[in-house]
């Protein structure tokens, strides 16, 4: 449990260290601060830009991190030889990937934690200052979270992908995996429509088999200020966290067969 | 000079490459003419656009909604005011709840031509209709559906229907319910003006009920005023010329010796060769005449 610990912190290390992630969190901080020169060109509509573009530029950048550091970070490991450092040691390969993993969402939560506290602080400015904004709703502490949730499972498919291939390839798979999940409502709903019972049960197979990124997704509900019952949000939660276990183990089975020469 | 060909060969296909280029650069196509006048802004049909980017939508629509309200700051002109429409629509279908992309593109769409001549009417009606579908109890929305129908279409008729409709909603507000009595009086229907007022009354929770019966007054007395007008015309006809004042359309035999004093005590006169009354500070007039 010490050695998965250490490697978790060791990596949130690493990854601050990283250039693109330090790129990437000046970056995401310009964007966010740059929400509140969209408003200026707005009539209206104040609440309903600045909700959108306070938590598009987080769930755009956040995903963007996840998947740079999620499937570059095993595949470096491997062509750098590094990882027989870390095998020669008393820690399982299991544990290794564990801990990679819990670093990683780390350092990307850590990320979204700090957006969103940037993109409430301007909400609650907002507020406090305009007749035309409302300040901070639990939708937004909502939205927040679903994108916190995404990170946790965007993250381990990452690592599933980066234990079984190189880092373009999982790469490639991981951005294609992300866009499916967030359509795989649309695919069963069109899938449904179909004549064909082998359309309509492979329709129902992505559905089901494919992470459903679209159920994590609470950012549209608060442009509108939909609510959401907290029975919604413990079986999102639930959904998030059963699938990220599954992915992990399945990660890590195939992590512990793999062949690093 | 099969070696000094093998050394340059590199060197000459360059050159070649260089010559063809030069020889085949072609200005860039205008725009203008690659669509016929029809520019309109290449947009993604709805269905697509929320499909494929369905993780990042909201901030799509509001990326194309800043859009939007930047090309409502450029210089008008019908084109500008149709791809404002093309942009709405766009909107719309993305985000059918979008109440604000419906209520604004249909109020720039109408490009005015001089006078009471607009194009782009037929736009502006589909989007406010298509937003009537999605909120059927806007006031807002109804105020304008009626105003286009009475300005672009010239169809008073279906604009007083949309108003009668929008009486009945709840909150009504009394300002435009004393507005669309214009539309009556320009039809010269006082009865239906009359009914329309006290029906917005009758319903309650307008918020001022005192500027409602303020208006129902006002009705009246223009329509007793309007009754003045036909005796002064019928009266000239008989004097030979305008008269001056009430007792000449009395004396004319055209108006009662009784009916000097409106129902709220105002003093009736001729000016100008029109009836008024002291009460009234103006004669009513049509919704064109404003």
């Amino acid at each position: 449990m010490n050695g998965v610990v250490s490697i978790a912190l060791n990596g949130f290390r690493e990854a601050r260290r990283n250039r693109v992630t330090s790129v990437l969190f000046v970056f995401a901080f310009i964007m966010v601060f740059s929400t509140t020169v969209s408003v200026e060109f707005t009539v209206a509509t104040f609440d309903r830009v600045m909700t959108d573009f306070g938590l598009g530029v987080i769930g755009l950048l956040s995903p963007a991190l996840t998947l740079f550091l999620g499937t570059a970070l095993i595949p470096r490991e491997i062509e750098r030889r590094t990882i027989f450092m870390v095998v020669a040691r008393p820690v399982s390969r299991s544990a290794f990937l564990v801990g990679r993993y819990i670093g990683n969402v780390i350092t990307v939560a850590f990320l979204v934690l700090v957006m969103g506290a940037l993109f409430l602080l301007q909400m609650q400015f907002a507020g406090a200052t305009s007749t035309y904004s409302s300040g901070i709703h639990r939708e937004h502490l909502i939205a927040l979270y679903g994108l916190l949730l995404e990170v946790v499972l965007l993250t381990a498919v990452s690592f599933l992908f980066a234990a079984a291939s190189s880092q373009y390839v999982s790469a490639l798979s991981v951005t294609c995996l992300y866009f499916i999940g967030h359509m795989s409502e649309d695919l069963y709903t069109l899938a449904g429509r179909s004549k064909s019972d082998v359309i309509r049960v492979v329709g129902r197979a992505i559905y089901y088999l494919l992470p459903n990124f679209d159920r994590l997704d609470f950012k549209a509900r608060a442009t509108y200020f939909d609510p959401t019952s907290n029975a919604e949000l413990l079986s999102t939660t639930g959904y998030a966290l059963a699938y990220t276990v599954l992915v992990l183990i399945v990660a890590t089975r195939i992590f512990e067969r793999r062949d690093f020469k | 000079m099969l070696q000094w060909g093998r050394k340059n060969l590199s060197w000459l296909l360059g050159a070649v490459s260089v010559l063809v280029l030069v020889l085949t650069r072609a200005a860039p196509y205008p725009l203008e003419a690659r669509h016929e006048g029809e520019l309109r802004p290449l947009l993604l049909r709805g269905s697509v656009a929320s499909s494929v980017s369905k993780a990042h939508l909201p901030l799509l629509i509001d990326l194309y909604w800043l859009r939007t309200l930047i090309g409502m700051a450029e210089p008008e002109t019908e084109q500008r005011n149709k791809n404002l429409y093309a942009y709405g629509d766009f909107l719309t279908d993305l985000d059918p709840r979008f109440f604000h992309a419906y209520y604004f593109t249909a109020l720039v769409t109408p490009y005015s031509l001089g006078g009471d001549k607009f194009v782009n009417g037929d736009l502006a009606l589909k989007m406010v209709r298509k937003a009537l579908a999605r909120f059927p109890d806007d006031q807002r929305l109804h105020m304008q559906h009626a105003f286009l129908l009475t300005y672009i279409e010239h169809d008073s008729r279906a604009a007083v229907e949309v108003f009668l409709k929008m009486a009945k909603l709840p909150n009504a507000p009394a300002a435009a319910i004393a507005s669309a009595t214009a539309i009556f009086i320009e039809q010269n229907d006082f009865d239906a003006a009359i009914a329309l007022v006290s029906e917005a009354m009758g319903e309650g929770g307008h918020g001022s009920t005192t500027l409602l019966a303020d208006r129902k007054k006002q009705l009246e007395i223009e329509r007793q005023l309007r009754r003045l007008d036909e005796a002064i015309k019928a009266a000239a006809v008989k004097l030979g010329h305008t008269p001056e004042s009430l007792d000449e359309v009395i004396q004319a035999g055209e108006w009662s010796a009784d009916e000097t004093h409106d129902q709220e005590g105002g003093e009736l006169s001729v000016e100008a060769g029109r009836g008024r009354s002291s009460w009234l500070v103006g004669r009513m007039e049509g919704i064109r005449k404003w």
